[in-house]
């Protein structure tokens, strides 16, 4: 099936000729790209109605020779998780560009092209299985994403852009070594050189230099989710980026880096992994509460939410390390639901910042009168960010809970204050923007169709992701039986758990 | 001397009859065009690369000269980004009137001179060859010398070339004393150990290291790059580096490789000092010229990084480095030749603000020639940073490999800088510029095989793995 190398090069190509050829208009181009990215959502939705598991749960792969003498191949392969996270990407690009319809008003063309080239490293983050090939598109959606922020973001974007950078191009080379590492190692061990994810699941690795490659990896991943002590890029980033650079931000890098976890770290790594999921757990615990207690004293409402956002990674953190199917479950699902609730707030204040001029809470007020339609999206999605049974965040806050109660009932008690927490500051937040007096007599225009549209497709799937999870959850089952039973071979000592699917 | 020896000195004689055929148009009574001379040295350059097809490998003449696949590869990538480099200077307005007859010999020579330091196959030849590439070198520097400071850039390089060719010379002299032969295989060959040849080999390390501008050899690079024409710039910070690494190369990693071992630590050590004071020199510099000198010892920093690691792979990762190295700077010297004023080059970095949005394809060019220098993949930057790494991996380098990923991350933040401004919003808008078609078909054609190495390693990797 090549149709998952389309995902990548599509928009790649998109990119390309919207960049070299010039001469188009601005209309022309926003719809050339939106043409593309719907494209591409209809690629991964025909995907997905195709998709037949095979016996260890990838539905799709690929593989061609890329450079052979190093042991590098064009290997991508689509499992549950892949495939739901590609549809999250598919579905939030064209978002983003409906996002920037009006709002970006210089230069389009580099605009679309760096949007449509992000979303190309993204799939193929999502996708790639041979480890280099990852590493090639982990950085590609860097580029285009920094070019984003500091080419279109507020006042301080060159700052944020320069910091989102060099956080992560630091973690993800440290990443590279490990790769390396890991390559040498299992080269000297079976004599076949090569990035495989398959084979090197194989690898035999001693305590020590098991730790050390996994720490590599880890800190890739956990600048990417972002993790409690490298987090601070992440609040400057999100604030300072342009609205759809903010919703790409949130709602899909930051889920690149828990999918490392899930991908690489754990199945990789699996006894090292073991001995650090304490500390993880705990790394995550304290994302949790400090991102909560950060995101109550906020006035900037792009940064509350990039707080709120750290709170809600902590989670998924904890749900991977709680290492159970109900964790895994539970943070894969809240994966998909943070994705699609935070990018659906971050385009609402986006539209509230071109209404009201200003991001700001205390500058705000009684806006809901004037604009009962933002005002009743917004609280739809404040209402699924804090984990309102029914919506899309509460499946997977309850599914971690559940999953981190049966490793330790204190680390549950934290999550469950760090829910309680955004219950307060999301609602004091809606009732600081939309509620009270009305502070100036501005003729406001509520949503018009085009901002209709993208948020009534992001509630759509809040409502399905909170109703009816199942036929999400049934795609997840494979690829977390296959984490869960690393653990266990760990435990039982046994290295069969994984056999290479042919 | 065998009529076979002739076919693999054909190259050599071709680029000495070149120079002087393109001097002797120059006395030619009727006036002959700038065009002309231009079209002759690039056709006598590219008649050589041609007749290195001819060479039957390997094999050596008279002890002097050693002519194998790794010398062809070479001598060709230096005929060919010297026909580059003529082409730049014809369309580089600066020394508009000046590119003669003089200047075209003289780039001619200097190709003569690098091809015969990357065939040589005594210590002899290599010291002769790499005066033949500095002597022209002096004169170009300086070249139109009424532009500020290219005096004083010459006799600086000047200076301190003649410090490297002293110790180089120094080294010639003990390895003789201690082994009585200058011959490369000869010297290969002695197995015994001998600390007085390491000494003499570390010589010429250090004659070698004024040539490539390591730390704590590479005072002169900043103020050389600043003082230049852009396009002799482009010579010397691309193949004329080169053909000294490349001599390296051929010296420790092919001939003498018990002394590449006894020297791994050093090699560590400077690879070390020169990516960290490299990077740390550039972060702040506003002058992009000074800005790429600092920049280019980083990254002979990293090639540093593979020769230390002391493997097969780190050999082929210094190769493939150096190939890199060659065609990055190439591109990125080729834009600010593009790019200068009619009088001088543009010096400060916020004199290129918005360039990359006024010209679209160069602006894509100019990105991905900074982004292969910063190593980001799909680019031959990132290729060759992965081979260097991955050999200090291999040979347990751990620390080393760290330090220079670390480096890289350092070296982010000045490429991303210059970047923005080179795609960010233009403060005033100049008068139209005119960019030549030449020029812009030289940063093509880099950018182009950049990403096409940098996508297909193979096909040169391949190659190399066989030297």
């Amino acid at each position: 099936m090549y149709w998952i190398s389309v995902l990548i090069f599509l928009p790649l190509s998109g990119a390309l000729i919207i960049a070299l050829t010039s001469r188009f208009s601005v209309n022309c181009v926003r719809w050339l790209a939106l043409a593309i990215t719907v494209g591409e959502l209809l690629i991964a939705l025909s995907l997905w109605w195709s998709a037949s598991p095979d016996s260890n749960g990838y539905l799709y792969l690929v593989q061609a020779p890329w450079i052979p003498i190093m042991g590098i191949q064009f290997l991508l392969g689509m499992d549950g998780l892949s495939l739901l996270l590609v549809l999250l990407t598919a579905l939030l690009v064209p978002i983003a560009i409906l996002v920037s319809w009006n709002s970006i008003r210089h230069n389009w063309p580099a605009y679309a092209a760096l949007l449509l080239a992000t979303q190309a490293g993204i799939m193929g983050v999502f996708l790639a299985l041979d480890l280099i090939l990852f590493y090639v598109f982990w950085e590609l959606m860097l580029v285009p994403m920094y070019f984003l922020i500091a080419l279109w973001g507020h006042e301080r974007r060159l700052y944020a852009a320069y910091k989102f950078f060099l956080f992560t191009v630091t973690g993800s080379l440290l990443m590279l070594v490990a790769i390396l590492g890991l390559y040498f190692i299992h080269g000297e061990q079976t004599g076949v050189y090569t990035f495989s994810y398959f084979d090197l699941l194989h690898t035999n690795l001693s305590d020590g230099i098991g730790m050390w490659l996994m720490l590599g990896f880890f800190v890739a991943f956990a600048v990417k989710i972002p993790l409690f002590p490298i987090h601070s890029w992440l609040p400057d980033a999100h604030t300072e980026a342009p609205t759809a650079g903010s919703i790409i931000l949130a709602g899909l890098l930051l889920k690149t880096g828990a999918y490392g976890l899930l991908r690489f770290c754990l199945p990789l790594f699996p006894e090292a992994s073991v001995d650090f999921a304490p500390f993880a757990m705990a790394l995550g615990v304290i994302g949790i509460l400090y991102g909560a207690l950060l995101a109550l004293v906020q006035e900037d409402m792009k940064r509350l939410i990039a707080y709120s956002s750290i709170s809600h990674l902590g989670f998924v953190v904890f749900g991977i390390y709680a290492w159970n199917q109900e964790g895994l479950h539970g943070a894969m699902l809240l994966m998909l639901a943070h994705g699609v609730t935070t990018s659906a707030m971050f385009a609402i204040v986006g539209m509230l910042e071109e209404r009201v001029g200003t991001r700001l809470l205390p500058r705000m007020g009684g806006l809901l009168s004037p604009m009962p339609r933002l005002g009743a999206m917004l609280l739809l999605f404040t209402l699924s960010a804090m984990g309102m049974p029914g919506l899309a965040n509460f499946v997977g806050e309850f599914l971690v809970l559940a999953g981190v109660y049966q490793v330790s009932i204190g680390l549950a008690i934290a999550g469950v204050i760090g829910i309680v927490a955004s219950a307060i500051y999301l609602l004091w937040m809606y009732q600081r923007a939309m509620l009270g007096e009305i502070s100036s007599d501005h003729a406001w225009n509520d949503l018009d169709h085009r901002e209709m549209l993208i948020l009534g497709l992001l509630a759509i799937t809040v409502l399905w992701l909170g109703l009816y999870p199942a036929p999400f959850l049934d795609y997840l089952q494979a690829p977390a039986s296959v984490i869960i039973e690393s653990n266990t071979a760990t435990l039982a000592g046994t290295e069969d758990a994984f056999r290479r699917p042919d | 001397m065998h009529s076979a020896d002739l076919i693999s000195l054909a190259p050599f004689i071709v680029l000495i009859l070149g120079g002087l055929t393109v001097l002797a148009l120059g006395i030619w009574p009727q006036h002959v065009s700038t065009r002309t001379l231009a079209t002759v040295s690039a056709l006598f350059l590219l008649l050589g690369a041609a007749t290195t097809m001819l060479w039957e490998t390997p094999q050596t003449v008279s002890g002097m000269l050693i002519i194998d696949n790794l010398g062809r590869l070479f001598a060709q990538f230096f005929m060919l980004g010297a026909v580059a480099i003529i082409i730049l200077s014809f369309n580089y307005a600066p020394t508009k009137n000046e590119v003669r007859e003089e200047y075209l010999s003289l780039i001619v020579f200097a190709t003569l001179g690098m091809t015969l330091l990357v065939t040589s196959h005594n210590l002899v030849t290599a010291f002769v060859g790499l005066e033949i590439l500095a002597v022209p070198l002096f004169a170009l520097i300086a070249w139109k010398p009424q532009r500020s400071g290219a005096i004083e850039g010459s006799v600086k390089y000047a200076i301190l070339a003649g410090f490297a060719a002293a110790f180089f010379l120094y080294g010639i002299t003990l390895a003789y004393a201690s082994t009585g032969t200058l011959n490369l295989a000869a010297l290969g060959s002695i197995t015994i150990d001998n600390s007085l040849l390491i000494v003499a080999v570390t010589l010429i390390l250090v004659g070698v290291g004024f040539k490539l501008a390591l730390v704590p050899f590479h005072m002169w690079a900043p103020d050389i790059y600043q003082a230049a024409p852009a396009p002799i710039t482009a010579l010397f910070a691309s193949i004329a580096k080169v053909a000294v690494l490349v001599f390296l190369i051929r010296l420790l990693c092919l001939q003498l490789q018990h002394i590449w071992e006894a020297l791994l630590p050093l090699l560590g050590i400077l690879a070390v000092v020169t990516m960290i004071a490299g990077n740390l020199l550039a972060l702040h510099q506003q002058n992009l010229k000074r800005l790429l000198a600092y920049s280019s010892i980083a990254h002979l920093g990293y090639i540093l990084v593979a020769l230390a690691a002391g493997n097969s792979l780190g050999r082929d990762a210094a190769i493939y480095y150096a190939l890199t190295y060659a065609l990055m700077n190439l591109g990125i010297f080729a834009v600010v030749a593009a790019f200068s004023h009619p009088n001088q080059d543009r010096q400060n970095l916020e004199e290129y603000r918005g360039f990359g949005r006024r010209f679209p394809a160069l602006g894509i060019a100019i990105g991905i020639c900074f982004l292969a220098l910063a190593g980001l993949p799909p680019t031959a930057g990132f290729v060759a940073k992965l081979l260097a790494f991955g050999a200090a991996i291999e040979a347990g380098h751990m620390a080393l490999a760290i330090i220079a990923v670390i480096n890289t991350a350092l070296a982010f933040y000045y490429y991303l800088r210059i970047l923005i401004v080179f795609y960010g919003e233009e403060s005033t808008r100049e008068n139209v510029m005119y960019l030549s078609q030449g020029t812009l078909s030289i940063v093509t054609i880099t950018s182009l095989l950049i990403i096409g190495l940098g996508v297909f390693p193979e096909w040169i990797l391949d190659f190399i793995k066989t030297l």
